[in-house]
């Protein structure tokens, strides 16, 4: 399907011909009243994974395999914390292991994934085919580019040309790329399809990792077909988005700047879309977790399961494969070379991108905590629904000073030595499984009664 | 992130731009912004919406209130 995509005649993505928001389509569903409570939906877990090529889904493997691993009650069952998994929100690396797991479920992905893309050499693959002399034709089109050849193998030789059709509703996996005009998320899910007026389920899992991977300059962005600048599938912008609009920057700016992005599709002028890695605009995947619970236009409804009281225990864990900073370069005096500057100037913004969006979130939970204590303080007061909140952030920054050094040290490839590979994966299970706010998730639901909700974190 | 409180003389469901967020006489969490809140069908109270900005400062002591009276109450 990558190598038709050469021809403007055969865009990626198939046209909608008509927008139906109550399809069930690959979204988190929105709930309302007359829905039974889903009892899956009581202990919401949610892992992000963040971009790094193989570093990361590396990082991530090894976190999952902890997941797997570590045993909790509920409703008087012992179960794998793996088995509670709601949302895998993943960019570019991360979103290799995302789809994966999603794609073949839990056994093959524990199996296999480390043959099938944690090993396999991707970058030599992938130059083979740049150099292969029956591929300059397709690569001299202007609508043909090395990330269409790179979709085109992963749909073949990784995830064995699986669509978003054939995807479980859950873990429900949100594979973000950046709409590069915008500048903004775009994760593969249904709801911003519709705003295309194109179908999510016939396309291509290895694709949207494609989109999702499309590290800038190295891989050109990959196109999608925005129908609805050209005809009309009954799409409307939720109210959500036109009163994000109509409020203005100075009601939610953020809101905003979303509603505008979602509401340019609707546009004659934005007939095609251009995604880039989802690094852009959010390296580390949790931008989507963030507006599940803040935003007015989210494409998570988390908030709203909040709000309906289905929501008990929120746990996000956050998998960070961000490298290091190489210090080594202020040790002279000569300035860094145009390349450096120009790698840096591209990775800076995004690392602190995404420090601002963990410190956002955790802040945001913060608030909200601080809210219900002191509702509870001041008596006579009715709650709000409460939840308990628990927020894993693994990084590199937490392991152990010998090894630490050795992992931010690790490039962003797609092909790594395997004892780097051993490394990653090992890091992220000893993370995870040491994890101290785990440890009291599982003390919380063994004994349920210890803590009034919101329960006070270690100290 | 801000908290509206819905008061309603009985318990309804509150629509926040046409999306199902709860129920009326409990302080909903809701995100900051212009929001049109309603209680959907049937369309018997007053007023029919209220259009509001919610703000982070409305707090679970000092919420965002709003009042729907059923029709000939």
């Amino acid at each position: 399907m990558a190598i038709a995509g050469m021809s403007d005649c055969a865009p990626l993505n198939a046209k909608l011909a008509h927008v139906d928001p109550g399809h069930p389509g690959y979204r988190l569903r929105r709930i309302d009243e007359t829905q039974p409570p889903d009892p899956r939906d009581r202990i919401f877990v949610v892992v992000t994974l963040s971009g790094g090529g193989t570093r990361a889904a590396a990082f991530g493997y090894g976190a999952l395999e902890a997941l797997r691993d570590l045993t909790v009650p509920v409703d008087g069952r012992a179960v794998s914390l793996l088995s509670e998994l709601d949302v895998i929100s993943s960019v570019s690396g991360g979103s290799f292991a995302a789809a994966y797991y999603a794609a073949f479920g839990p056994e093959k992905f524990f199996s296999d994934f480390p043959k099938d893309v944690l090993h396999r050499h991707i970058e030599t693959a992938l130059a083979f085919k740049v150099l292969a002399p029956w591929n300059w034709p397709l690569l001299w089109s202007p609508y043909f580019s090395r990330s269409d050849l790179a979709a085109d193998y992963y749909e073949r030789r990784i995830f064995g040309g699986k669509t978003f059709s054939e995807l479980p509703e859950r873990p429900l996996i949100v594979l973000n790329a950046t709409d590069l005009t915008a500048g903004a998320p775009f994760p593969f899910l249904q709801d911003s399809f519709d705003a295309l007026c194109s179908n999510l389920d016939p396309f291509p899992v290895g694709s949207a990792v494609a989109s999702s991977s499309a590290f800038p300059v190295g891989f050109p962005p990959l196109t999608l077909r925005n129908w609805n600048a050209t005809d009309d599938c009954g799409y409307e912008p939720s109210k959500a988005i036109v009163n994000a609009i109509k409020g203005g920057p100075e009601a939610n700016a953020h809101d905003y700047e979303r509603a505008t992005e979602r509401f340019s599709f609707t546009t004659p002028e934005r007939r095609y879309l251009h995604l880039s890695d989802g690094g852009i605009s959010d390296n580390l995947g949790v931008r989507a977790v963030l507006a599940g619970l803040v935003s007015g236009v989210p494409d998570l409804p988390i908030l709203q399961r909040v709000n309906g009281g289905r929501i008990d225990k929120l746990v996000v864990i956050t998998v960070d494969a961000k490298p290091g900073v190489a210090i080594k370069k202020d040790h002279g005096r000569r300035a860094p070379t145009f390349l450096t500057v120009l790698s840096r100037a591209a990775s800076a913004p995004m690392a602190n991108y995404s420090t601002d969006s963990v410190a956002w979130l955790q802040e945001s939970i913060d608030t909200d905590a601080a809210f219900v204590l002191d509702a509870i303080a001041a008596g006579g007061v009715t709650l709000p629904h409460c939840f308990d909140y628990y927020g894993v952030h693994v990084q590199f920054e937490n392991a152990p000073p010998e090894i630490k050094e050795r992992l931010k040290h690790i490039g962003t490839r797609l092909e790594l030595p395997k004892k780097d590979v051993a490394l990653l994966i090992d890091e992220g299970r000893r993370q995870v499984g040491q994890s101290k706010e785990l440890a009291r998730l599982l003390r919380d639901l063994k004994d349920p009664e210890t803590f009034p909700c919101p329960s006070p974190p270690d100290e | 992130m801000g908290f509206v409180y819905v008061h309603y003389d009985r318990e309804r469901s509150v629509y926040v731009d046409d999306e199902w967020t709860g129920f009326t006489n409990k302080p909903l969490r809701v995100s900051n912004g212009l929001h049109d809140i309603d209680l959907g069908e049937p369309d018997n109270v007053t007023p029919e919406s209220f259009s509001k900005i919610v703000k982070a400062t409305h707090t679970i002591l000092r919420p965002l209130e709003l009042t729907f009276v059923r029709d000939g109450a």
